[in-house]
């Protein structure tokens, strides 16, 4: 047997080393804890635009006739939820947390929970037995994630993405497929008190390459990419 | 110091509302020259300040050409800046350091040898190209390689990299106004107090549009007499204020697409802009007059002149003619003398201009000489005199010297966006000079008007606004006869004598003219020349102006030339790259491209890698391969459909081959299947194929009232394939999974952990090895490699790469879709009919199966083996008494047999065990056996041990 701990590394780990990152464990993934400069990357957050990984965000896909209602369960209100919605719901799963339900169809939901926490979720999403059709499946792993903040950030996703992205057209809590940077991708966005913020999802296969473009686009902008400590700075202050 | 100048000489006394800022000189360099401006400068204003006239030579003939429009429409001033070719000079800003070239000059503009060809235009009439040097037929291989070397304007720069520098971005918003004048801005503000966001574009560097540069203004909208510029900075002012309008400076909107889709070309890229609502407010201009040397230096448009004067302070001449077809030209007239040039004569062709501008000037003494035009300009380098005549030939002709020709033709208006459009389109408006406004209080009116129609609930289509709509046809006056140096076409030198030969010859209109002419194909893409080209069929035709006026060739995007460089933007070619990437390329393997994805060629001489792997252990990525979990109740019937094999008698832990077919039969991917539960399902595809067959199963699974989904897993997991005969050793050690022969059994699969990480183990052989695919969450990729290589370590385990892997699979017969079938292969073409479940209930492809089973073989797939070692090349033909019988689709050397094998297509009675076919070896044809067999391991002895 392997004698050292399983490490789990997101599609952009080689990237971020690249460009300086300093890792840290979390939750069994690596993370950049920052680049360098914290402080700065704190700067780019509140005044251009900032880029992080957060791919290890639990994702589990729910299709079927049932889903809604399978979904629902999680998060309560989430069978009433329209196409292109993103619903937030205390988590009920032992670490508790939010979670976020976002419809991508009728028959198809992305259910975001916390890190760690897709085991737990998908036992306790109700599929076997249900009247109607419900399937889930654990796509944490095939999707890189990325969260997009701060005030230049429309300016870097028109660079990318010929979608409309503006307040108006992607307010609060929706959610969007489109071409990013020619690879297809989901823009999730949920404010944190009033403060913007995007995630943009993607096939992981396109983690490093997508990981470039933003970064580069950031730097274009005065921004970059800003680790887990510039990220929680902001969760304080936000 | 040679060619240097003070940013003082030729200016005139500062002028509010001029652009430039006399407190911050620039110094840039021309032609070796140190030349001094200010900054707000453009090229050729700080060039014609200091005094230059010539700005750079014509495409055929090399005339010298001086500043014409002054606006960046036309191709006169195409300058090279730094590694750039065709800058327009007069609307690119000087900056310190800026290095000027001119263009189609040698050794200089001022004596450029290529100007004998002026003395020889009568060797070059329109299209001597298609008539003349083509007998002897070498002769027209030397001309086309002469007419190569001097033919296209500037020189690129092969080795340049620009598409770094571009950008692209997309923005949206809710009105699009092209043109910052008047109209343009009273659209936008109109709009934008409506609560809607504008996004206003311009050409230039700041907005205003003629108000810039026309001096006075008279009422505007009932107020009194005031300075234009005045009234521009308070309307650019209230622009500025309104947070919902978003301006775009010095950038042109050279594409309008359908959905009202503009493509914008600005200093930094290209910008795509989606609007609800276009206003176009894109103005009218001048055009020029068609008379005898035209093209001098020194005869410009009078709104050019009028910009030297109020934008950058430079006087255009000291004495001029104004040659003029409407009152803008003695408008034109008052405001060049206002500013200190003597206006030797205004040359009308109307008797009946009536105006409080006409009063001035007669008021003024300035001469008059109305019903009359140019007929000739006379001067070498520059214009020094004029002949003008009479329009009816009532007197002789007068000549009248000066240094400056500023001609204000018929305003044409600047719509060529809309015609590109072709058919109406709501949602899109004119106004302004484009929509005939004659009048500034008129011009305001129909900008609020356009800005509150896009606000409104149902917007007009364009039809509604047709310039034609709104002023009477207009089209420029074509003296008969045209002259060989009368220039219609400023950028081809295309002349009226020309375009009146190409009539004779039968190119009689527009279209045709254009195509055999070249005229409004150059650079201006026909703003300076396409409505004297109307004008002049109109005549040939003995139509009228109003014909002339609705005749033009067929408007295309781009409106203006934009570099390649910024249509390309950055390089972003995204390619998929498995969670082992980079440790591949720390290995150093070679990296190709295998449809979408990067994987490793090889990591060493491939033979080694195929010895490891038949003779010790071998590890392969194939984290490539697509994967599509099926789920739901009715998940095998879905498969059941969609495969020739069947799926729902499959046990769970069972894995099964997979062959689909389109409808009509044909081989469109294979792969596993294996049953994971009762209701679900893991399924590859081949490595390229994963998205298309997730569309496929998607595509017949909607609307079939099946609990069936598919969902597409390939990125969730990496995969390594783990073979050969110590293959089962290797994994042993970082797996309490029974791997042994008889639990673990070939086709079968187990879920559990394999160095601690949860995976999914397939028990299956594409290199003919016994081996697994161990599939797991890609985030432990590079964990799960390192602990395999561990592992293997003792065991000689060695990685192996694509062209290991396809040889070895050559050896044992396996197809790979695409490389060895073609567009009409069906599994019975290669062998694979144990496949086909005709007895299961229907299936994709089934109808087309059977009328190919009814048909018969028409060729077929066999393997074949040289007797020596060599390898024909794939695609190599097949050959049997000379002819060609077939193809060759995959060859190697088997390190097996030391000799060339592969596979190939060949007819059915060539199909046997055993039979002799050719194959080319280069040009030589070499014997052949086929087997029908696989070459390596052929009872699968070995792959199921």
């Amino acid at each position: 047997m392997a004698s050292t701990a399983p490490e789990r590394r997101t599609a952009m780990y080689h990237a971020q080393l690249d460009i300086g990152a300093v890792m840290a464990d979390a939750d069994g993934w690596q993370l950049p804890l920052h680049y360098g400069d914290p402080a700065e990357e704190a700067r780019w957050l509140r005044e251009t635009v900032g880029v992080s990984d957060v791919s290890p965000i639990g994702k589990v896909k729910v299709v079927g006739d049932g889903a809604a209602q399978s979904v629902a369960t999680l998060a309560p209100g989430a069978n009433e939820q329209s196409v292109g919605s993103v619903l937030e719901a205390d988590s009920p799963l032992p670490r508790g947390g939010k979670l976020l339900s976002a419809c991508l169809a009728p028959d198809e939901f992305l259910v975001l929970t916390p890190t760690g926490e897709v085991g737990s979720a998908l036992a306790a999403l109700p599929t076997e037995g249900m009247a109607t059709c419900a399937y889930a499946v654990d796509v944490t792993s095939a999707l890189s994630g990325v969260s997009i903040i701060g005030p230049a950030t429309q300016g870097l996703l028109s660079r990318v993405t010929e979608l409309d992205s503006s307040p108006a057209a992607l307010p609060d809590l929706t959610c969007v497929q489109s071409r990013f940077a020619e690879i297809q991708a989901l823009l999730l966005r949920r404010d944190a008190n009033g403060f913007p913020i995007y995630q943009l999802y993607f096939g992981r296969e396109f983690g490093e390459y997508l990981w470039e473009v933003l970064v580069e686009t950031a730097h274009e902008l005065h921004g970059g990419p800003v680790g887990t400590r510039a990220l929680s700075g902001l969760r304080m202050e936000v | 110091m040679p060619g240097s100048n003070s940013p003082r000489d030729s200016r005139i006394e500062a002028r509010p509302g001029e652009a430039i800022d006399r407190s911050s000189p620039v110094v840039f360099g021309f032609d070796g020259d140190s030349v001094a401006g200010f900054e707000g400068d453009t090229i050729a204003s700080a060039l014609y300040a200091r005094g230059t006239r010539v700005f750079s030579r014509s495409f055929k003939y090399h005339r010298p050409r001086g500043l014409l429009c002054c606006s960046g429409n036309c191709p006169n001033c195409l300058v090279t800046v730094g590694d750039e070719p065709n800058v327009r000079a007069c609307v690119r800003s000087i900056e310190p350091g800026l290095e000027v070239k001119s263009q189609n000059a040698w050794p200089s503009l001022r004596f450029d040898v290529g100007s004998i060809l002026d003395r020889m235009h009568w060797l070059m009439p329109v299209g001597f190209y298609y008539k003349a040097l083509h007998r002897p037929k070498a002769l027209w291989l030397l001309a086309r390689k002469l007419v190569r070397r001097v033919g296209g304007l500037g020189s690129i720069d092969i080795n340049a990299t620009h598409s770094e520098e571009f950008s692209s971005r997309n923005i949206h918003g809710d009105v699009a106004v092209v043109g910052g004048g008047p109209a343009g801005m009273s659209a936008a503000q109109a709009a934008a107090e409506a609560g809607l966001t504008v996004v206003l574009i311009d050409d230039q560097s700041a907005l205003g549009g003629h108000l810039r540069y026309i001096g006075q203004v008279a009422a505007n909208t009932g107020a009194s007499e005031r300075p234009a510029h005045e009234l521009a900075a308070e309307m650019a002012e209230g622009v500025a204020g309104n947070s919902n309008i978003e301006p775009i400076l010095g950038a042109t909107v050279f594409g309008l697409y359908q959905d009202n889709l503009l493509a914008i070309l600005t200093s930094d890229g290209l910008v795509r802009l989606r609007a609800r609502h276009v206003v176009l407010a894109t103005g009218s201009q001048e055009t020029p007059l068609l008379f005898e040397n035209n093209d001098l230096p020194g005869i410009m448009l009078s709104s050019a002149a009028r910009r030297l004067i109020h934008l950058y302070g430079v006087l255009p001449g000291r004495e001029a003619v104004i040659a003029t077809e409407t009152i803008e030209g003695y408008e034109a007239a008052l405001d060049l003398m206002e500013a200190g040039v003597r206006i030797a004569a205004v040359v009308d062709s109307s008797n009946s201009t009536q105006g409080e501008a006409a009063d001035a000037v007669r008021e003024r003494g300035i001469r008059v000489l109305s019903g009359h035009r140019v007929v000739r300009a006379y001067g070498k380098g520059k214009v020094k005199a004029i002949a003008v005549a009479s329009t009816d030939g009532s007197s002789g002709i007068t000549r009248i010297r000066c240094d400056l020709l500023c001609m204000s033709g018929l305003p044409q208006p600047m719509d060529a966006l809309l015609h590109q459009m072709g058919a109406s389109q709501p949602g899109v408006s004119l106004a302004g000079g484009v929509a005939g406004a004659a009048t500034l209080e008129e011009t305001l009116a129909q900008g609020r008007a356009a800005g509150g129609e896009a606000a409104g609930p149902s917007a007009p289509s364009i039809n509604d606004h047709s310039p034609r709509n709104n002023r009477p046809a207009l089209a420029p006056a074509v003296p008969a006869g045209g002259n060989a140096r009368t220039y219609v076409c400023f950028c081809e030198d295309v002349s009226a004598h020309d375009i009146e030969q190409a009539i004779d010859e039968g190119f009689a209109d527009v279209q045709t003219l254009k195509r055999y002419t070249t005229v409004t194909m150059g650079p201006c893409q026909g703003k300076m020349c396409g409505a004297a080209l109307a004008g002049i069929c109109a005549a040939h035709a003995g139509s009228d102006a109003a014909a002339a006026a609705d005749t033009h060739t067929t408007f295309r995007p781009p409106y203006q030339p934009v570099p390649l460089a910024v249509l390309a933007g950055r390089e972003r070619m995204p390619m998929k790259r498995t969670s082992l990437d980079r440790i591949h390329r720390d290995l150093g393997a070679r990296m190709v491209e295998s449809g979408p994805w990067l994987r490793p060629h090889s990591y060493g001489p491939p033979a080694d890698e195929c010895a490891a792997v038949r003779e010790r252990v071998g590890v392969i990525d194939v984290g490539t391969l697509g994967k599509l979990e099926v789920v739901g109740a009715d998940a095998p019937k879905l498969l059941d459909r969609l495969y020739t094999h069947s799926f729902s008698d499959l046990r769970v832990g069972r894995i099964r081959y997979g062959l689909m077919t389109s409808d009509n039969g044909v081989i469109m991917d294979d792969g596993t299947v294996t049953r994971l539960a009762e209701d679900r399902y893991f399924v590859t595809t081949t490595s390229g194929n994963a998205d298309v067959i997730e569309e496929w199963f998607n595509w017949w699974n909607a609307g079939a009232g099946n609990c069936a989904h598919v969902v597409n897993v390939t990125a969730a997991y990496g995969a390594v394939n783990v073979a050969g005969p110590r293959a089962r050793e290797t994994l042993v050690k970082l797996t309490d999974i029974d791997l042994s022969p008889n639990r673990f059994r070939y086709m079968g699969s187990a879920q559990g952990e394999v160095a601690g990480v949860p995976c999914l183990l397939l028990r299956i052989g594409f290199v003919g090895e016994a081996g697994w695919e161990v599939h797991f969450p890609a985030e432990y990729g590079e964990y799960m490699w390192h602990a395999v290589m561990d592992a293997g370590s003792e065991f000689g385990i060695s990685p192996f790469g694509l062209e290991a892997q396809r040889i070895l699979r050559l050896e044992k017969g396996h197809v790979i879709v695409g490389q060895d079938t073609d567009a009409v292969s069906t599994p019975m073409d290669v062998g694979s009919d144990w496949a086909v479940r005709f007895d299961k209930e229907d299936f994709i492809g089934r109808g087309g199966l059977s009328v190919a089973a009814y048909r018969g073989l028409q060729q077929r797939l066999v393997g074949f083996v040289l007797l020596h070692a060599a390898a024909p090349e794939d695609g190599t033909p097949v050959v049997s008494g000379g002819q060609p019988i077939g193809r060759v689709t995959s060859a190697r050397i088997s390190p097996t047999l030391g000799v060339g094998f592969g596979l190939a297509w060949v007819p059915p009675s060539f199909a046997v065990e055993g039979a002799t076919i050719q194959v080319l070896l280069g040009e030589r044809p070499v014997d052949a056996k086929v087997t029908l067999d696989p070459v390596y391991d052929p009872d699968g002895l070995r792959l199921r041990s």
